[in-house]
């Protein structure tokens, strides 16, 4: 790969099936060796602007670079730069783990001898070495994602396309799934991760582009994310009456740095909030609101996509 | 390219060898029924019940009977073959219990024979109705009825019968070669539904995308998938050859080293045939949305292609002749059957041939480009 400031470039990229706009002129940049994720809910266009940068879809206007090279017309050049981790588990059931990995090995042209010490080397990293003869449709879902992962950097490409990399997966092989990426950004490779788990992207993330409707709305990274939609902590009140009397005397208050109404719940966020939840309380409760059941918590990337959207991410 | 090709043909092959129930379906299948075809067609002398009403008293027509019913006993001219005791003559009191039996099928024929019968007017006094919807039968019993209704008139039989053969030219009809060559074409046609099933089901499950992200060319794709077709089509050729061997099927040549030519020859033909079934599968594949869609496609055309191309039976109408040839398999028939139950030459087929490498040519590149404009 040339050595870019810029791994990838997209501009005014868009995709349409019919008459759905399942991405609409989306821009960005991600430079070399950055973990970027695109956070937004099902259906948003992650995996649609993820698949137009593996050349899998041809968008229907603008154009991207990824590694240098134009996605329209230089998608052979693409192909030997990229690892792709699709969004479920994308293995040949009927192969072995190992010979799952060798060929992609073998479709990338990498000598005999180099792919089979890569093979080994990867099956141990993740732990499958025990199996590694066993047909696939043996394993087990975290298994076979786990897999699927080594699959796309046997090659060791400079740029990796992780889709939904932890997807249904138990904690224990989502964690495991989590260090696997951290190594990868440790050794300064270029990320693209979709997500629409919040704390996954907030972990593991440099950047974070957050799509929805397939535009993107913001992007940034997690922590200065989480303090543009207001420092402070978060409360959830669950109420009966009317609200807009409350969210107006609420808003009153100078330690209330934003008030709305999300799933039938009053979401307060503020600064120190939960030493002045009693104030709080008082306020909403003069105001002719019932209080019901409370819950309190500290900023996370999904009060940013409800800040910015005025919905949850799921 | 080409080690990138035979790296996927040799992933094709494991995962078709692995599963038992795809391994069922192109070589079980086929192998099962070569085997039941075996043991319903087995044996060297098959006996046709003829029912029979005599309402004549004379002696001619007892011995006319008698002979019918023991044909072997009949002293032949020297030189010919003896005749065969091949039907079983089962007498009735009236013709219309004697029509009721032939209705129900217990009997394939019925001859019913007037007062007043001699050998000289047995074609005046002689009615015969034989079942017309088994070839075999209505074809041995109306010959055997016409030879010895001469042989007894003292007027030479019919040349047809009583020509010495030539092993060479002959063309004896034989129901295990026709058989053997349609469970063949058959065999390999399944192809089709192989290739329609694979493709479609690595591009449900988004192994066709994952192959697409790496420098693999839609070429090699496609090449791996031929040459692993085309492997899976010799071991099915090989297969139901070794099994017909083992149940009785011997093909036409006069020496071994003819027969093991001609097999060669149906190998070849065997080949092209699925070259062109390979064509014909990327065309369904590329056009189908799923796997349910691509397999129920794929026996759409494999159903009537196997009804109308002479796989198991001609078809008689002219109608259904003519449209017979959109079919790969009307070629391959017509060729394999005329190398192994004819014994001819390859090169004598050679119309068929040509036909055949046309169609598979033909179809494959409108497979591939079908599939390249639908998929990548």
């Amino acid at each position: 790969m040339r050595s870019l400031r810029y791994a990838m470039e997209a501009v005014d990229l868009t995709r349409k099936f019919g008459d759905l706009v399942a991405v609409d002129h989306v821009n960005f940049k991600v430079e070399e060796g950055e973990l970027w994720g695109l956070l937004g809910p099902n259906g948003a266009g992650k995996t649609t602007t993820v698949n137009m940068l593996c050349c899998l879809l041809t968008p229907t206007d603008g154009t991207a670079k990824v590694g240098g090279h134009d996605i329209r017309k230089e998608a052979g050049e693409i192909s030997k730069l990229i690892g792709f981790c699709p969004q479920e588990a994308t293995v040949f059931e009927r192969l072995t783990g190992r010979e799952n990995v060798k060929l992609i090995g073998q479709m990338h042209k990498i000598p005999k001898t180099e792919l089979k010490k890569k093979t080994n080397e990867l099956l141990e990293k993740i732990g499958l070495t025990e199996r590694a003869d066993d047909q696939v449709i043996t394993y087990s879902g975290g298994m076979k994602r786990r897999l699927d992962l080594i699959m796309a950097m046997v090659h060791d490409p400079p740029i990796l396309f992780l889709d939904e990399p932890t997807l249904g997966l138990d904690p224990a092989v989502r964690r495991a799934v989590w260090d696997f990426i951290m190594e990868l950004k440790e050794r300064r490779k270029t990320v693209v991760m979709t997500t629409h788990y919040m704390e996954e992207a907030d972990e593991l993330c440099d950047r974070v582009a957050i799509i929805d409707y397939g535009k993107i709305i913001v992007e940034d990274s997690p922590a200065r994310l989480k303090e543009k939609a207001g420092k402070g902590d978060i409360i959830e009140m669950e109420f009966e009456g009317k609200a807009e009397p409350a969210i107006r005397r609420l808003r009153n208050l100078k330690f209330v740095r934003t008030v709305d109404v999300v799933d039938n719940r009053l979401v307060v966020v503020a600064e120190a909030g939960i030493s002045r939840l009693g104030k709080i309380i008082e306020v909403a409760t003069k105001a002719g609101v019932k209080v019901g059941r409370i819950s309190y918590k500290e900023n996370t990337l999904e009060d940013v996509f409800i800040h910015l959207t005025g919905r949850r991410l799921r | 390219m080409m080690a990138v090709a035979v790296n996927l043909a040799v992933k094709n092959l494991k995962t078709i060898f692995r599963d038992k129930v795809y391994l069922f379906f192109l070589l079980g299948m086929p192998i099962f029924m070569m085997f039941l075809i075996g043991l319903a067609f087995r044996g060297d002398a098959t006996a046709y019940s003829v029912g029979y009403v005599n309402n004549d008293s004379s002696l001619d027509s007892s011995k006319f009977i008698e002979s019918l019913d023991n044909a072997s006993l009949l002293p032949v001219p020297p030189g010919t073959p003896p005749l065969e005791d091949i039907l079983v003559l089962v007498q009735f009191n009236d013709p219309e219990s004697l029509k009721d039996s032939f209705r129900k099928g217990d009997i394939v024929a019925g001859l019913i024979i007037d007062e007043g019968y001699s050998p000289e007017n047995a074609s005046e006094t002689v009615t015969l109705f034989v079942d017309e919807s088994s070839v075999s039968a209505s074809m041995t019993v109306k010959s055997t009825v016409t030879v010895i209704s001469s042989f007894l008139a003292g007027s030479p039989p019919p040349e047809e019968y009583w020509k010495p053969s030539d092993e060479s030219i002959s063309v004896e009809f034989n129901i295990m070669n026709f058989m053997v060559v349609g469970t063949l074409t058959y065999a390999v046609s399944i192809i089709i539904f192989s290739v329609t099933a694979s493709i479609a089901k690595e591009r449900d499950k988004g192994l066709f995308s994952r192959l697409r992200t790496t420098p693999m060319s839609t070429m090699d794709f496609l090449a791996g998938g031929l040459m692993s077709q085309l492997v899976v089509s010799l071991v099915q050729t090989a297969s139901v050859f070794a099994v017909s061997y083992l149940i009785g099927f011997n093909p036409m040549g006069t020496t071994n080293l003819d027969k093991a030519v001609n097999m060669l020859a149906a190998f070849v033909v065997a080949l092209i045939l699925a070259v062109a079934c390979v064509g014909v599968g990327l065309v369904i594949a590329a056009f189908a949305k799923n796997e349910d869609q691509a397999v129920g496609v794929s026996w759409f055309f494999i159903i009537p292609m196997m009804f109308l191309s002479g796989t198991w039976w001609e078809p008689q109408d002219p109608a259904m002749k003519t449209i017979s040839w959109v079919f790969p398999t009307t070629y391959a028939n017509k060729a394999i059957r005329a190398i192994l139950a004819r014994g001819a030459p390859l090169l004598s087929v050679s119309n068929y041939l040509v036909g055949l490498a046309v169609y598979a040519v033909i179809a494959f590149m409108v497979g591939v480009a079908i599939f390249r404009k639908k998929t990548m």
